[in-house]
């Protein structure tokens, strides 16, 4: 299935700002970070389509899904 | 005892022109820290709450916290408390920089100005030498001319300038008071009582050291703190390279960032006005206020053929020289909320804020506001001037200058956005709570603020309750933004424990990567007191109630703890959150039950004698 991955701060520096992703059907978002080779601890808010996987690394991805990816951030 | 508080006050009466030191009240110290707590405590003993707030019977006070001016990271704030003409409510507004500490240095905790000046004035302070002097010349100039003539006025180019532009004089409801050109008590409309008070200035040079009361474990508290601060990857990384705005993308990404006057939740052009594009294109370098490790400031720079474009005045204003900003807030109200996507329109309106010395939240909600209106067709290129419409870069800039000047329709957008909407025959225009208009997150996407925002007693906003923290960032903890359940706590949380920051004299932003652990024994080596966290708590709580009841006395009741209808029943139409409202029933009677409030919001008796109010 096809991934769309977008990338956020200085994230951008080492990933650029967008990737497209292939993946095999059932994949979750530790296959995501595995295969793009991006470690967790550098990422704190991951969305699927807009929605928060809320830390559930094992969160289920669909063909045409789109990821954003930010590192910790804070702001106000 | 040695101390970080310098335990004195100035008392400037502008009426009659008297200048007295006075010994700050040590029980009321003890009470409420010092900062927002301690001037709130004199605002409501010397003040009755149903005053009108640009008369003189109000009174304007500058306060720094005992943390203010000393080696603590972030120990750069100070605040001005008063009534606010905007919302009526009580109104505490902070800013960094550089001014609060000089007040330290020159010996004073707090300033109290009361009364009003028949002709316009400026305070001059040189340490002990304290006086009222004339600011006829500077009356009229924005706040970047007046602070480079009053410092050469007073000879001194180390000066510190805390002013009020034209929209301060003019007394445009959300008018602010600046510092160092760039750094303002924002919200409120502060700025207009100083106006309204005819002082236009204060400038403020101290050459006194600050004192600790145990330098060893002093020291000791504070290093760990930035160390806390340098190893976070929000203060070590994140604000000091993307600053504040680094929260566009994250915010229009998950459906909580509201466009076209929160008819949207998602800006189609939000990366064209993010502090990713602003790092990548328009930073110049980043900044920090006094004693700050983490220097999320922004010194920004227009392209040469952008300083051409839009220019609405021959004045002093040189827009090719660097300035400052925006921050994310900034950003928001003046593009995606008014659907502009000019970057350089959006800088120099932010700079065309801070000379005029204007809110520039309220100045973008209020002329996103005006934007709606004209899309309804309820006011149109004639009664407005020019046109209004969604995404018109020309008119956030031209109108910013005209809303500082009054002239035109820019009188009405000085009433900001509770009064423009009523006039036109729209009052559901109006984003906001208490008169105050919304910052930046979508209550309707993100549960827990739109508690926050319907309890603050400040009107809508962001700093005083900051559960965005936790429902976006995961700081402390990360909780669901679309859940109800344990908002009110978290809210609750929030806002006492801001009361305690605040009153400190540190900035909030610390508090992503350190906490009332780290904060509160500073404040003890500081000053020597012995507060636990559990005091501070309460004393934040303290200061909570304190707050509220003033509002209650002022006629501001219970009621007025909602939200629009358009957040309460309008679902976000489109996006990664659509369908979604604000479930405000859902939280909060659990969070007047939580405070000791009956359901019309009274603190029962109770609570006073637990609070000891
Ligand atoms: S974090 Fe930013 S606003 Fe706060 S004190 Fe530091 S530079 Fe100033």
């Amino acid at each position: 299935m096809n991934i769309k991955v977008k990338f956020f701060a200085d994230l951008r520096n080492r990933f650029g700002k967008e990737s497209a992703c292939r993946l095999p059907e059932g994949s979750t978002i530790a296959d995501l970070f595995k295969q793009v080779e991006l470690p967790e601890e550098l990422t704190r808010i991951v969305l699927v389509n807009g929605k928060s996987i809320e830390g559930n690394m094992n969160y289920g991805l669909c063909d045409k899904d789109t990821v954003s990816i930010f590192p910790p951030v804070g702001g106000g | 005892m040695s101390s970080s508080y310098t335990n004195r006050l100035l008392r400037v009466n502008l009426s009659d022109g008297s200048i007295k030191i006075e010994k700050i009240n040590q029980d009321w110290q003890n009470k409420f820290i010092g900062g927002r707590g301690l001037a709130t405590k004199y605002l409501v003993a010397e003040t009755d709450p149903k005053i009108d707030a640009l008369s003189k019977e109000n009174k304007l006070i500058f306060v720094t916290g005992p943390l203010t001016g000393t080696p603590a990271p972030t120990g750069a704030r100070y605040m001005i408390v008063t009534k606010s003409p905007l919302t009526g409510a009580v109104a505490c507004s902070n800013s960094g920089g550089y001014f609060g500490s000089e007040l330290k240095f020159a010996g004073y905790d707090m300033i109290i100005f009361e009364g009003a000046a028949e002709k316009p004035v400026y305070l001059s302070i040189y340490n002990d030498e304290v006086a009222l002097k004339d600011a006829s010349e500077v009356w009229g100039k924005g706040v970047w001319e007046t602070e480079e003539l009053l410092k050469s006025a007073e000879g001194d180019s180390e000066a510190k300038v805390a002013a009020i532009g034209p929209a301060g004089e003019n007394k445009v409801l959300f008018s602010c008071i600046v510092n160092e050109k760039h750094r303002a008590a924002g919200r409120s409309g502060v700025g207009a009582v100083m106006g309204s008070k005819k002082l236009k200035a204060v400038v403020v040079r101290g050459t006194k050291g600050i004192g600790v009361n145990n330098p060893t474990q002093f020291f000791e508290d504070i290093n760990r703190s930035k160390e806390i601060l340098k190893d976070s990857p929000v203060t070590g990384k994140a604000l000091p390279a993307y600053g504040t705005a680094v929260l566009v993308n994250v915010m229009n990404e998950y459906g909580g960032l509201p466009a076209y006057n929160f008819r949207k939740a998602q800006f189609e052009n939000a990366e064209k006005v993010s502090g990713e594009t602003l790092a990548d294109t328009r930073l110049v370098a980043n900044k920090a206020c006094f004693a700050c490790t983490i220097a999320c400031g922004r010194v920004t720079k227009l392209p040469d053929e952008a300083s051409e474009q839009y220019i609405v005045s021959t004045s002093s204003r040189n827009w090719k020289n660097a300035g400052e900003g925006p921050e994310y807030e900034n950003t928001w109200a003046m593009a995606p909320l008014c659907g502009v996507d000019d970057i350089d329109a959006l800088i120099k309106a932010n700079w065309l804020c801070n000379d005029l010395g204007m809110d520039p939240i309220s100045y973008g909600a209020t002329l996103a506001c005006a934007m709606e209106l004209y899309d309804t067709g309820a006011i149109d290129e004639k009664t407005a001037g020019m046109n209004l419409a969604f995404g018109n870069a020309e008119a956030l800039v031209k109108m910013a200058y005209a809303t500082g000047y009054r002239e035109g329709f820019g009188d009405y957008l000085a009433e900001g956005a509770y009064r423009l909407s009523k006039r036109f025959g729209h009052p559901e225009f109006f984003m906001g709570v208490k008169k105050q208009e919304f910052p930046a997150y979508d209550p309707r996407s993100v549960q827990g603020i739109g508690l926050a925002y319907a309890t603050n007693n400040r009107g809508a906003d962001h700093l005083r309750g900051y559960t965005i923290a936790s429902e976006i960032m995961g700081i402390p903890e990360k909780t669901d933004p679309a859940a109800t359940e344990g908002k009110a706590a978290l809210t609750k949380l929030f806002q006492d424990a801001t009361g305690v920051v605040d009153s400190s004299g540190l900035c909030v932003f610390s508090t992503f990567a350190i906490g009332l652990p780290e904060i509160v024994p500073m404040i003890n080596s500081a000053t020597g007191s012995n507060y636990s966290v559990d005091d501070a708590l309460k004393i934040g709580e303290r200061i909570w109630n304190m707050e509220h009841l003033y509002n209650l006395e002022a006629g501001i009741s219970g009621s007025e703890d909602t939200l629009p209808k358009r957040i309460l029943e309008g679902k976000i139409p489109e996006g990664p959150t659509k369908g979604m409202v604000n479930r405000l029933s859902e939280m909060l009677p659990e969070y007047y039950k939580l405070r000791g409030w009956d359901s019309s919001a009274t603190p029962t008796e109770a609570k006073l004698k637990e609070l000891d109010l």
